[in-house]
């Protein structure tokens, strides 16, 4: 099946295929070293729990060699930053051996200010050869804010310091004066400080280890290596389009709260895949936002890359190569590539991540065309982040913050053949982890009431998707503290389902004002939140700065994942099982899954009545039905939808109109959103649409649409 | 070897594996016989006794009179890890504070990574969690709540623990596990809880507390490892006591005592309290048996290798103390007893090697026993790293473990080209030497990390090799390390059950602490208490040496070992310091943190250190160990070996050729150096030396491979 180049008849290379491996496994090892390097060194949890870091080898121009599997956002950006810094630095102050350059302008190739780059070139006999570089998000790099996250703010000026490639290690040395600037600008010295270190300690690992492998093996074997192993990747994931249907794949999401007023903005993919090419058009995005939502074009196009790599590559190896075989359209000025000086220092939890978004959707739908690829085609995993920033004094006295990312146990988005992670971690997050509980309560005054999986939250689905959890904490040993949560989500189910799987959770926001007691003894869990006797304040997307005073309790949950078909065609017996295990209540299995539970156990004649019911709710008339023969030459569309020349059909044998207009043919309804679950929640312009088959009322899709826009063509085959 | 003295004192190690059962037996004047027989999976005592027996014969004498020698008995066993990959344990109820009962079933969200290699990280389809161990309805939630400075926030609710436990009873739980928010700082209400446990089942149910199996901040590991050891101790408690009980039975008068992971061994009433200590006691056989012997040898650093049918496991003794982890993974759950340190990787004789998208990849794909390579006639069909030792002539089809197994060179040679040479346009040769050379560096990728990625430099160490693949390809990994000996241990064919039987009794006492420096430049020592830091070491050590004697150990033969964990404030992972001396003064406390410095630069770099952000004392921990008494190997006789050698061609991949190769016994040398390439054969293993690599004896019988300068 493979056209790929045989390394040895390679005309570019004299490089025998067995030394190819044993070089390519080398510099995956040099990689894995400096990561392990930074992750000891650093101090935050941030890095060491969430791993929001990467790590990786660049030729001399910034194209990717290798990177590590930690948060795949930064991957893509890294490269960008050597570009800028080749393009910025080398008539002055000049690229010289021993020298390192330290980032964060997210127009010059970060995703937003947090995340501070330090890139190092590799000299051999006096020229430049190669880049090492390392990516780690900080807890605060100054700005108006806590964590410099800048909310309020209108310009990238506001919101942190704002470095574009300064040399902070000169001759193998830490330039004091440079370090000086940058631990002065940030509210946590020593954790950054700490996080420098290591990465300056990560470069130096990996420019010996490469140097140490020119010596053994020639700098011309070693660069051979690298640049076949880039056109290996790059002629893989070809060869793997060529086997896909030519067509269009579309993805669509919103995100609510620019910072300044809750306004929503859509972002839209039309993703075409011709041959071996695929283009990303993001045409139909809204405008740019006043406020820190937006990304840079470095923030797109790691969104792109995050999403590309599971889905598409999963087996590939993740280098340039994949990136040479994407085409990006954008317009200038809208929220996912924003014109200078638009703040976007939530660029990465907000626009960024939603771009993954729409681009899981548009690749899971190219993936399902083919039975090939259609185990990797996956409904939406926690749809949106939600950071949680809390600061104060430490029980000595000593600054306390903290930078909770517990919210990545949100649910995993569901596959064709299997429900998905309860508790899956960020799709953009190959290795998660989060920290102990005991670990937060020992850093910090602030005690854990419950950390826990939330019934109801994975959304619905002939596979489920994967359940979040939830937390709530108060105040302890402390008389107050700040918090502050900067998220979307609350309003938007981002978790879609794929093919008639529905939404999963939206986030939740709450604040319990104390009563004068302790809440401890008396919130055991998200059900107790109901009955607090003191006032309650549901929290938008961005509440912005809070006070956390004595007895006050914080109390938050995540987004669960999408669905995977029609929760009508999940077995009861599934369905009782999740309900035992507590991912879906009695009344869940009922109203989404038709499945009539009697002290936990199955009634089938009641089930199968509620199922029927359901049914001819949806569509008038409709029934269980037989699939139909499906012809052989058909296309898959969607596991329910293929298309024959006579036009599109159902698996129930329903005609639902031409290759471009067979969206028409489906029934449409809009329902409300407690009927999709209990923690659905819809920003006011938006709705929830659900696409029926007319024959047997099996739901296709389900679809989060702004009220009154035209509907959206998942695919058209071309 | 020689055949066995007969009279005098007997020392036994007998390590139960997945396909063989090894037996190692030693006597007094420290000759050493050994044997195996197969695994018996469902009845492992009668593998035991089998392989015991075959020794018997050996000696000419009944399994009655050669037990009746044995001085002590020592046994490794994969008995838990068995259990806990299979399913196997008791149904085991958790009682943990309400609103952190998901704690065991989302593992940090750790468990559905846990143990995949980085390059298969990208295959999100593939991810799940571990099968839980107890699922929720077997998860108990009672009110209650203590802090981190262990006052009590929220009393217990004995009524909710009392209805709990019915509860879990209904559900059919046989053991029981409580694991409570910070109880290591306040146990009183696990106890209580133990109390209520036995009050409502029995005073004989199997209780494990999180406070005694693993008092170590971090709820989950702390659970994990607390389920693990409620979960295992009843199964490895009925087998242990099944056991002991036959071989007393069957003669035996000495100790019997039980290999753990941590570095020694217990006696079977201490393995069956701490089940958890067992898993992975099998491979840490192997780093125990080669510490001991580098003791001997005077061997201060080492690489162990084991290199078996799927996997390739390395260990390292650093200055004479093997590197232990404070956590380990083990079936997808991460544990947080200190074990001994070895990181596994996919590469093996079972490996399977392919050609994807015109690239030769190798392993971690294995085809292990079962199809296991191609050359195996199991029906296995895919090319492995066995398959191309064969073809390059390093394994004899004739004689692969001493004849008992006919391999199928033509096969193997067929599938490597069809598989991989035409697919690449190489010979068949040439693709074998490839996957040989891929392996190798792969291994030596692994090594290299572990040393020179943790400050050490390989050509300090000495690198032991065994296991069924790893002398095989000790030559080509070792040389690409650029290490300076490569030791075959003479027991290299039974080396973790010589582990077993070497291995000194050890108990080890830990506690979570939090002592801390105030950030700045001034020097963080003044800021610790030496009087707390000695009163916690000086309590822990009487809970190990206590543990120890009770073994029946004399109090002066027992040695302790004190460290700390530390690391600089506001970091996340510790390092483990030597804290040898007493910590009576300022100035202890001062070399202690000068030696973290130490350690620290030496570990992540000159400069790396960043005392500014102040320091933090997280654990104490004291090691116990019992000095055993055990017989030195006795020196091999000069004139045993057969100098005529026979010869066979052998290609060899550095130099890129065919060499007709020394073909010698291993019992046929001697302390004069044979060069490479030559092939060592020996009934259980096969041994390659490299061109540009020399062979010899040591006086005890081990076998040095060094580089001829």
């Amino acid at each position: 099946m493979s056209t790929t180049t045989n390394p040895r008849t390679d005309t570019s290379a004299a490089v025998d295929p067995i030394t190819f491996e044993v070089i390519r496994n080398r510099l995956s090892a040099i990689t894995e070293e400096q990561a392990i390097t930074l992750k000891a060194v650093s101090g935050s949890p941030v890095v060491t729990d969430a791993t929001d870091f990467n790590v990786g080898t660049y030729l001399s121009d910034g194209e990717i060699v290798t990177m590590g599997p930690q948060v795949l956002f930064h991957s893509g950006s890294m490269a960008n930053v050597v570009r800028n810094i080749v393009a910025d630095c080398s008539d002055n102050p000049g690229i010289n051996e021993g020298d390192m350059f330290i980032l964060n302008n997210p127009y010059k190739g970060a995703l937003h200010q947090q995340d501070v780059s330090i890139v190092a070139p590799v000299f051999y006999h006096g020229d430049r050869v190669a880049w090492v570089g390392c990516c780690a998000h900080q807890i605060d790099m100054g700005g108006l804010n806590f964590g410099s996250w800048g909310i309020g703010a209108t310009l990238v000026q506001q919101e942190a310091v704002l470095m574009s490639g300064v040399r902070i290690v000169e001759s193998g040395g830490i330039r004091d004066d440079i370090w000086n600037m940058v631990l002065g600008m940030t509210r946590m010295p020593l954790a950054v400080g700490l996080d420098l270190k290591a990465m300056v300690a990560a470069n130096n690992v990996a420019s010996m280890r490469l140097i140490e492998l020119f010596d053994r093996y020639s700098l011309d074997v070693v660069q051979n290596v690298m640049h076949l192993d880039i056109k290996h990747s790059e002629e893989q994931l070809r060869d793997q389009l060529r086997l896909l249907p030519d067509g269009v794949y579309r993805g669509l999401d919103y995100i609510e709260h620019d910072g300044h007023t809750n306004k929503l903005y859509d972002l839209r993919v039309e993703v075409r895949k011709t041959g071996d090419r695929l283009v990303f058009d993001f045409t139909g995005t809204s405008e740019q936002a006043p406020g820190f939502i937006n990304c840079t074009w470095a923030g797109m196009l790691a969104g792109v890359f995050a999403a590309i790599l599971p889905t598409l590559a999963p087996t590939l190896r993740w280098n340039e190569g994949l990136l040479r075989v994407i085409e990006i359209e954008a317009p200038e000025s809208i929220v996912c590539n924003a014109s200078f000086p638009a703040p976007v220092s939530a660029a990465t939890i907000s626009t960024t991540w939603v771009v993954t978004n729409i681009v899981v959707q548009a690749l899971s739908r190219l993936a399902a065309t083919s039975s090939d690829t259609l185990a990797d085609a996956t409904a939406v995993t926690k749809g949106s982040m939600s950071a949680f920033v809390i600061n104060g004094a430490n029980r000595d006295g000593s600054p306390y913050g903290n930078f909770l990312l517990d919210s990545t146990a949100g649910g995993g988005g569901a596959y064709n053949d299997h429900d998905g992670l309860n508790g899956s971690g960020d799709f953009c997050v190959p290795r998660p982890a989060i920290t102990n509980v005991e670990s937060h309560e020992a850093a910090g005054p602030i005690l854990f009431l419950y950390r826990s999986i939330i019934a109801d939250t994975g959304g619905p689905g002939r596979q489920r998707g994967g359940a979040t959890m939830g937390l709530a904490i108060t105040p302890h040993d402390t008389d107050s503290l700040h918090g502050m949560i900067v998220g979307h989500g609350v309003e938007v189910p981002n978790s879609v389902g794929l093919f008639g799987g529905l939404e999963g959770s939206c986030n939740r926001n709450a604040k319990l004002h104390g009563d004068g007691k302790s809440p401890v003894g008396r919130i055991f869990g998200i059900e107790d939140l109901d009955h607090w006797p003191g006032r309650t304040v549901s929290f938008g997307a961005k509440p912005g700065f809070f006070d956390i005073g004595h007895g006050d309790v914080i109390a938050y949950s995540f987004q669960g994942g999408g669905g995977f078909g029609d929760p009508l065609d999940r077995e009861p017996q599934r369905v009782a099982a999740d309900v035992g295990n507590g991912y879906v209540s009695t009344d869940g299995a009922h109203n989404n899954y038709g499945v009539v539970l009697i002290d936990g156990s199955i009634d089938a004649s009641a089930t199968e009545a509620r199922r029927n019911q359901l049914r001819a709710d949806r569509v008038v008339g409709a029934e269980h039905t037989d699939d139909v023969t499906v012809p052989r030459d058909a296309q898959w569309l969607t596991p329910d939808v293929f298309q024959t020349d006579s036009g599109v059909y159902t698996r129930a044998g329903a005609y639902l109109g031409a290759p471009n207009s067979w969206v028409e043919g489906t029934i449409r309804r809009v329902v409300s959103a407690q009927e999709h679950g209990p923690y659905i929640a819809l920003h006011e312009n938006l709705e929830l649409r659900e696409y029926l088959c007319p024959l047997s009322g099996r739901l296709l899709w389900s679809a989060v649409s702004r009220i009154g826009a035209p509907d959206l063509i998942p695919v058209e085959l071309r | 070897m020689n055949d066995p003295t007969a009279g005098d004192d007997l020392y036994v190690g007998v390590d139960t594996g997945g396909t063989f059962t090894d037996v190692v037996v030693m006597d007094g004047a420290g000759t050493v016989v050994t044997n195996k027989a197969p695994t018996t999976p469902d009845a492992l005592e009668a593998g035991v006794l089998a392989a015991l027996t075959l020794i018997a014969d050996h000696r000419h004498e009944t399994l009655a009179e050669m037990l009746a020698k044995v001085r002590s008995f020592g046994h490794g066993t994969t008995q838990a890890t068995n259990a806990l990959i299979e399913r196997r344990g008791s149904t085991t109820g958790l009682l943990t504070t309400q609103g952190f009962g998901d704690t065991i079933l989302v593992q940090r969200l750790m468990g559905f990574t846990a143990g995949m290699p980085n390059e298969l990280l990208g295959r999100f389809s593939e991810r799940s969690y571990p099968d839980p161990l107890v699922p929720r309805r077997l998860i108990g939630e009672v009110p209650e709540r203590v802090d981190q400075a262990g006052t009590v926030l929220l009393n217990l609710d004995e009524e909710a623990v009392r209805t709990e436990v019915r509860r879990l009873g209904g559900e059919g739980a046989e053991a029981y596990a409580v694991s409570l928010l910070w109880s290591f700082r306040n146990p009183d209400h696990e106890e209580r809880i133990a109390e209520i446990i036995r009050e409502e089942v029995g005073s004989d149910v199997y209780v494990s507390l999180s406070h005694e199996v693993n008092p170590i901040l971090g709820e989950y590991e702390r659970t994990a490892t607390t389920v693990l050891n409620a979960y295992l101790g009843p199964t490895v408690e009925r087998y242990l006591e099944r056991l002991e009980s036959e071989l007393r039975n069957a003669g035996l008068i000495g100790r019997f005592s039980v290999l753990n992971s941590i570095g020694g061994v217990m006696s079977a009433r201490d393995a069956a309290e701490r089940a958890v200590l067992l898993l992975a006691s099998g491979p840490t056989g192997g780093v125990l048996g080669s510490h001991f012997l580098a003791k001997e040898l005077g061997h201060e650093n080492i690489i162990t290798t084991d290199m078996g049918g799927t996997s390739f496991d390395v260990g390292l003794v650093v200055g004479d103390r093997p590197v232990v982890s404070q956590v380990t993974e083990v079936a997808q759950y991460q544990v947080s007893v200190p074990m001994v340190d070895i990181t596994a990787i996919g590469a093996g004789g079972g490996s399977i090697a392919e050609v994807i998208g015109g690239e030769l990849r190798v392993g971690p794909k294995s085809a292990g026993a079962f199809p296991g390579p191609v050359c195996y006639r199991r029906g296995g069909r895919q090319v492995t790293v066995t398959d191309a030792d064969v073809a390059l002539g390093v394994i004899d089809p004739e004689v692969f473990l001493g004849g008992r197994m006919n391999l199928d060179r033509i096969g193997a040679e067929e599938a490597i080209r069809t598989q991989i040479a035409e697919p690449l346009g190489l010979t068949i040769v040439e693709a074998a030497a490839g996957i040989k050379r891929i392996v190798d560096a792969r291994m030596a990728d692994t090594l290299r990390e572990l040393t020179v990625g943790h400050g050490h430099d390989p050509r300090d160490f000495v690198i032991y090799a065994y296991g069924g693949a790893g002398p095989m390809h000790c030559a080509g990994f070792g040389a690409d390390l650029g290490v300076g000996t490569i030791l075959v241990p003479a027991t290299s064919m039974a080396h973790s059950a010589y582990g077993a039987l070497a291995a000194d009794i050890y108990h080890s006492a830990e506690r979570s602490v939090s002592y801390k420096s105030n950030p700045g430049t001034h020097d963080p020592s003044s800021d610790f208490d030496p009087v707390k830091l000695l009163e916690g070491l000086h309590e822990l050590e009487v809970t190990a040496r206590e543990q120890v004697e009770r073994e029946g150990v004399e109090p002066d033969q027992v040695d302790i070992d004190r460290s700390v964990d530390m690391r600089y404030r506001m970091q996340t992972h510790e390092l483990i310091v030597p804290a040898d001396e007493d910590l009576i003064d300022a100035e202890a406390v001062s070399r202690l943190v000068a030696r973290f410095e130490a350690i620290y630069e030496d570990t992540y770099g000159r400069g790396a250190g960043f005392r500014e952000a102040g320091i933090e004392i997280t654990a104490l921990r004291v090691s116990a160990i019992g000095r055993t008494p055990k017989p030195s190997f006795a020196p091999i006789s000069r004139h045993h070996g057969d100098p005529t050698a026979s010869s066979r061609q052998v290609y060899d991949v550095n130099e890129e050729s065919w060499f007709d190769a020394s073909v010698l016994d291993w019992d046929g040398l001697s302390s004069e150096s044979v060069p490479g390439p030559a092939v060592i054969e020996h009934p259980t293993t096969t041994v390659y030396v490299a061109s540009g690599q020399q062979v010899a004896l040591d006086s005890i019988g081990n076998l040095i491979i060094t580089p001829i300068v």
